[in-house]
């Protein structure tokens, strides 16, 4: 009768376990669809223990029968706690494995994830770079001249400027020339005057000459000498008259010329002034076009470099957003770890049970309360979560 | 010259972020995954600044603070916690091993920087 009492009140206390573990499990796989089979075999094992027991202590009253039957209820709660043993071990198992697969996949996704928004970070930072190049934002070559559309803009039209300007002055320069060209042909003109002069001072001379000759003739043999000299004069005359000719059809020749070369000047000096009145607007019209593409490619830069940024922004959220992995990770780590102090809990439950007959009852009470004490501990380990954000929002700093 | 950051995290992609982080504003980072390959990396390469996570296997990171602030060569050098931690106690304890500062996970890359340049003066 003693040990039936002993067995019942073991049983009691047994019971009482399989609640409190039953409360650890539910605890620890909360949101889990494991949680309903061994939460399932705790209750039914419960009520079945709660039952025998009550049943137990009616026949506690004296007989052999009850003792029989105690021993029975042992026997069976101890086959059922096998059972559970057996069947919750490997539940246990396959939530840890599964744990181990989640994080594994988390670790290897989020990888390939941070690599691949590395490389879009890197390459949206070079694109921005070789925009900045193109509207020549900053970028220098080796000898520290800026190499960029905008310094090649200002180039061209400096040159540009500068053949427009020389044509400009050109055109000046040649009205110039045929000022000069046209005073020269009046010069000439003045020559050409004062040969009219010497060709009527060669024509008087010839009549003066002529006149000698007539007076030489009348002296006869006096005169024979000076109608010599007459005849030379004459010569001279009529020569000086012939060269007079040559020189003034020279003169008119090189005038004529003159003439021309001040014309050709003149069309050089109106093309130029056409081509610079033309080629202004062509120029300014062409430039125009340029500082319109310029500033086309220069917005567009700026455009880039605006998306280039938004990019680094959206990799900045993506990357703190990724991090969830490492949190997940920790909380998987943790309910691990409840898992295996779950698990040795019911390992020693099982082992209590299957040695409920042999045991005092000093030491089963013992080994209850190290029970109850881990039970406790258990649940103290249970309450430190080692994440503490509850979103994926950045979290706090505190400099010391 | 590129100041120099020893990382300390056993998760890898947390270390791959950092870096990514760190190298794009600069600096040079020396990675390790935990307290103790933390040491052997600070021993061989004097760095700059030290980030490290709190919960790592072999040894954590308040115990690699306090053995690191144990070298006359990393006396003042900061020391930045990252960790999902946030308990009072945690950082109690790890500002006595000789840390300069806390964040909590996750982090924002541009505050993280943020912070970075300021201990850095």
């Amino acid at each position: 009768m003693e040990q039936a009492s002993r067995g019942s009140t073991k049983l009691f206390y047994v019971v009482l376990l399989i609640n409190l573990v039953a409360v650890v499990a539910t605890f620890l796989w909360f949101d889990s669809v494991t949680v309903l089979i061994p939460v399932l075999f705790v209750s039914i094992v419960s009520g079945i223990g709660l039952w025998l027991m009550r049943d137990s202590s009616r026949g506690d009253e004296s007989n052999a029968d009850n003792q029989q039957k105690s021993e029975q209820i042992t026997q069976t709660m101890q086959s059922v706690f096998e059972y559970l043993d057996q069947e919750l071990a490997g539940q246990f198992r396959d939530a840890r494995q599964e744990n181990g697969q989640v994080q594994e996949i988390l670790a290897d996704a989020i990888s390939k994830l941070v690599e691949s928004f590395t490389q879009l970070e890197q390459d949206t930072s070079r694109q921005l770079e070789v925009a900045v190049k193109l509207s020549g934002s900053g970028a220098k070559q080796e000898h520290g001249e800026e190499v960029s559309f905008a310094n090649l803009f200002l180039s061209i039209e400096n040159v540009m400027q500068k053949l427009l300007d020389a044509t400009i002055d050109g055109s000046a320069k040649s009205e110039q020339v045929a000022q000069e060209t046209m005073k020269a042909r009046q010069e000439f003109q003045t020559v050409l005057g004062m040969l009219s002069e010497v060709k009527k001072i060669a024509d008087q001379t010839n009549l003066l000459a002529i006149n000698a000759a007539v007076e030489a003739a009348r002296a006869g043999a006096a005169g024979r000498g000076f109608a010599v000299v007459a005849e030379e004069v004459r010569n001279l005359s009529i020569r000086s008259n012939r060269f007079s000719e040559q020189i003034d059809e020279s003169l008119q020749s090189i005038s004529r010329l003159l003439d021309h070369v001040e014309m050709s000047i003149h069309d050089l000096a109106k093309q130029s002034d056409q081509l610079v009145q033309d080629e202004r607007e062509n120029i300014k019209m062409v430039m125009g076009d340029a500082q319109g593409y310029y500033e086309l490619v220069d917005s567009s830069a700026q455009q880039i470099s605006e998306l280039a940024s938004n990019v680094s922004r959206q990799v900045g959220y993506a990357v703190t957003s990724m991090q969830f992995q490492d949190m997940s990770t920790q909380i998987i780590d943790t309910v691990s770890k409840r898992l295996v102090a779950a698990e040795e809990l019911l390992n020693s439950l099982v082992a209590l049970t299957t040695s409920t007959d042999s045991n005092g009852s000093s030491d089963s009470s013992e080994q209850l309360l190290q029970l109850l004490n881990s039970a406790k501990d258990l649940v103290q380990q249970s309450h430190h979560n080692p994440v503490s954000q509850k979103s994926m929002d950045e979290g706090e700093i505190e400099l010391f | 010259m590129a100041k120099t950051i020893l990382a300390v995290d056993d998760s890898r992609s947390i270390l791959q972020m950092v870096s990514f982080t760190l190298k794009g504003a600069g600096y040079q980072v020396v990675e390790a995954t935990n307290g103790q390959e933390g040491l052997a990396a600070a021993k061989k390469t004097k760095v700059d600044l030290v980030l490290t996570d709190l919960n790592m296997p072999v040894m954590d990171g308040i115990t690699m603070i306090q053995q690191l602030r144990a070298q006359p060569a990393y006396r003042f050098t900061p020391m930045l916690m990252l960790t999902t931690e946030a308990g009072g106690t945690y950082k109690a304890k790890g500002k006595a091993a000789g840390a300069t500062g806390w964040l909590v996970k996750p982090f924002d890359p541009q505050k993280l920087l943020g912070v970075v340049k300021k201990v850095l003066g």
